[in-house]
């Protein structure tokens, strides 16, 4: 498998040899060549194929390489429109699943096993023309028909990853909105490396954030969301880069004093001595947490200050006791969030900038056929049991194709009260519901625990896959304030696969009886999981996780968007003093920016649109902007 | 349907039809449906875990041996009502662009 730390654009040092690669390559490629390379008859592919300098037989195959990747990026990870399939060179037959010649641009059938279009194999007659190499669009796997293997060098994965970004940022219409929403969408810079440091190679780490935890007394709850926060790659960025030092940081909790009597700060600044309690902040203790889960002591940890501090923070969770993980989940997100600096509408606190996403709800009135929208923020999105559990079993995609279902609202007898009509006795509105704001960490609680008359818990279990394609759940109609420019097609159609992926990284199950139980988690660290039942931490396998009864799930995006850099924004006034991005309108295009997509910077989405609601009525409760959808 | 169930398929008959449901747009569109069904019923996971399995236990690992060892697997763990369900959505689109011989 391909070392996951590639090299990027530098060369391999001369000393080193890179072993993501066999030796027929490495002699194409010209570096360290270690098997004696026939002379060839120059190709038709120039002159310099063979004898050129080594530099420029590299950046052919390199260039050609990211070309037939580029193209497997555009058909395959975009949605295709209707076009002609490549066919075969040799025989003409139509490729579902082309193989494209490494050295020139032939592009035939392939035979693999299964794996293939037909049982033909005019890659084989063209290698004794021409190269020894082919490369799969879709996948960017190399193949070495002298070692009659896949092969996946470093170098060429880089390409990829980048190649496959860049396709992605130029299809990301997504990003595209009013000339309020922020600073749009920035292209992707591969890490440089640092000069003459050694690469990421070198560096064996033997610390991977795992950590067995005290359960100091019914604590499981908060032990089992430790955990799936600890294991968050973008908390583990935000903490371990520190963005929030507790030791600097003014709401700092002296450690057990959370909860005494304030007695001010220690030179006498933070405000007079009063009545206030030390609140504390939760994100002092995920500093902390993440320094003591990331050192060399590897005894049981007990988050004791952390404990103390959401209980003065959160009167409902205070108390020795079982608690709802998913309550302190809640409440650690509203703790974190209380000490942000952000406003209502673009909070950037790390709570929203994780977890935020929103919900599009649709309703329409049976009578008067209007249609209102709300946008609702949401931290995570909570799915409810069905009443009757199909025969195949339950799946987390069937859940959320039942929480996006068409619903009737209206009481019964007095019907749906419409904004438009008046509505009345009879008429019903239909609701539906979908995403239209992914977050980059996506949660899920499965209600497993309904406060009604027969407060049972659901142990129904439920199926859950490592990967996620939330496409379905998703608007697919543009931003609300766009037009579109009138074409037949739905412009989201074109939008790539990648945008709605998602891995599995964390899942907390809960075992017992409502008011007496246990949870533990399951935590992904790289490829390899984590069993975490308080202080047992023991390795486990993919498929006993798939196997829980999952009580949250934690999915965290495949691809992330980042913004524009402020540099770039600000390149238009030059060096000035800082202002802030002028607002463009649509349109326009001001020189000096440079986007990786075609657009006007500053139109897009970064923002986080708490609270917005587009016209219309507003159904399901929130308001809150932190609780998230309290149906 | 027309044809009997000895007739081996024609190469050139099913190049044909392949290359008119891609034109339709009706391959990719099956490929996505097979592909998210696969992926929701787990047999994506599954698989994986298997392949991995298998090969960490070949000798020479190679992909065409580790093809070989994992094809007949993939096609048992294809749950039967999945596999029905995709068949139906093909010989739908069958149905409405081949004509009979």
């Amino acid at each position: 498998m391909a070392d996951v730390f590639a090299n990027g654009d530098r060369p391999n040092p001369p000393h080193r040899v890179d072993t993501s690669m066999c030796d027929h390559l490495r002699g194409s490629l010209d570096l360290d060549a270690t098997v004696k390379r026939e002379p060839r008859e120059p190709e038709d592919g120039g002159p310099d194929a063979q004898t050129g300098a080594p530099s420029s037989t590299r950046s052919k195959l390199e260039k050609r390489f990211g070309d037939v990747v580029r193209w497997g990026g555009v058909s395959e990870g975009v949605k295709r429109r209707k076009t002609t399939s490549p066919a075969c060179q040799s025989c003409e037959s139509p490729l579902t699943r082309p193989w494209a010649c490494l050295t020139c641009s032939y592009v035939g059938c392939m035979h693999l096993g299964a794996a293939s279009s037909s049982s033909k194999n005019c890659m084989q007659v063209h290698w004794q023309q021409s190269g020894e190499n082919s490369v799969d669009p879709a996948t960017g796997a190399v193949f070495c028909s002298l070692c009659n293997d896949t092969i996946y060098p470093d170098t060429f994965e880089a390409i990829l990853r980048e190649t496959r970004t860049r396709v992605e940022e130029t299809a990301d219409i997504s990003r595209e909105g009013s000339s309020l929403r922020g600073r749009g969408r920035g292209p992707f810079r591969p890490w440089p490396g640092n000069d003459g440091a050694s690469s990421l190679d070198d560096v064996s780490s033997t610390c991977r954030g795992l950590r067995p935890l005290l359960n100091l007394s019914q604590t499981c709850f908060l032990s089992a969301i430790l955990q799936s926060l600890i294991h968050n790659p973008l908390l583990k960025a935000y903490f371990l880069s520190e963005k929030h030092n507790r030791h600097l940081c003014s709401h700092a909790a002296r450690g057990l004093a959370v909860g005494k009597p304030y007695l001010g700060t220690p030179d006498g600044s933070g405000g007079a001595v009063g009545p206030d309690r030390e609140k504390g902040c939760m994100c002092c203790e995920l500093d902390r947490a993440f320094e003591e889960f990331y050192n060399d002591d590897k005894s049981p940890f007990g988050p004791v200050t952390m404990l103390y501090s959401m209980w003065h923070a959160s009167a409902e969770l205070e108390g020795y006791g079982q608690q709802d993980a998913h309550s302190f989940f809640l409440a650690a997100l509203d703790q974190i969030h209380a000490h942000a600096r952000g406003q209502m509408s673009s909070c950037n606190c790390i709570a929203h900038q994780t977890f935020a996403g929103s919900l599009l709800s649709l309703v329409s009135c049976s009578k008067c056929s209007t249609t209102s929208t709300t946008i609702d923020p949401i931290l995570d999105v909570q799915l409810d049991f069905p009443a009757e559990t199909p025969t195949e079993g339950l799946t987390l995609a069937g859940m959320l194709r039942r929480f996006c279902a068409p619903e009737k609202v209206g009481e019964v007898g007095k019907g749906y009260e419409c904004d438009s009509c008046g509505g009345g006795s009879g008429v019903v509105a239909t609701r539906k519901l979908m995403l239209r704001k992914l977050p980059p960490v996506l949660s899920f609680q499965l209600k497993r625990f309904a406060h009604n008359a027969t407060s049972t818990k659901v142990e129904l279990p439920v199926r859950f896959t490592s990967k996620l394609d939330m496409r379905p759940y998703v608007d697919p109609g543009t931003t609300a304030n766009e037009t579109t420019d009138g074409t037949d097609e739905n412009p989201s159609d074109t939008l790539p696969d990648s945008l709605f992926s998602y891995d599995l990284f964390a899942v907390v199950t809960h075992e017992g009886k409502l008011d007496n139980g246990h949870y533990w988690a399951d935590v992904r660290s790289g490829d390899e999981w984590w069993h975490c039942d308080d202080d047992k931490v023991t390795p486990t396998t993919l498929s006993a996780v798939l196997a829980q009864k999952a009580y949250m799930l934690f999915y965290i995006k495949r691809s992330l968007a980042y913004t524009q850099p402020m540099k770039k924004l600000l390149s238009v006034v030059g060096a000035a003093p800082v202002q802030p991005p002028p607002a463009l309108s649509n349109g326009t295009s001001t020189p000096g920016y440079s986007t990786a997509s075609n657009s006007t910077a500053n139109e897009a989405k970064k923002g986080l649109p708490v609270g917005s609601s587009v016209g219309g009525k507003s159904l399901g409760g929130k308001g809150h902007p932190i609780r998230g959808m309290e149906v | 349907m027309a044809h009997s169930q000895a007739d081996k398929p024609d190469q050139a008959v099913l190049d044909e039809i392949r290359k008119r449901l891609i034109e339709t747009g009706d391959w990719d569109r099956l490929s996505t449906l097979l592909r998210s069904r696969l992926e929701e019923s787990g047999w994506d996971d599954d698989l994986k875990d298997y392949a991995k399995e298998r090969a960490r236990a070949q000798e020479n690992l190679n992909l065409e041996s580790l093809l070989k060892e994992v094809t007949p697997k993939a096609h048992e763990m294809l749950q039967p009502k999945l596999r029905e369900a995709v068949v139906q959505e093909i010989e739908a689109v069958l149905e409405r662009e081949v004509e009979k011989a």
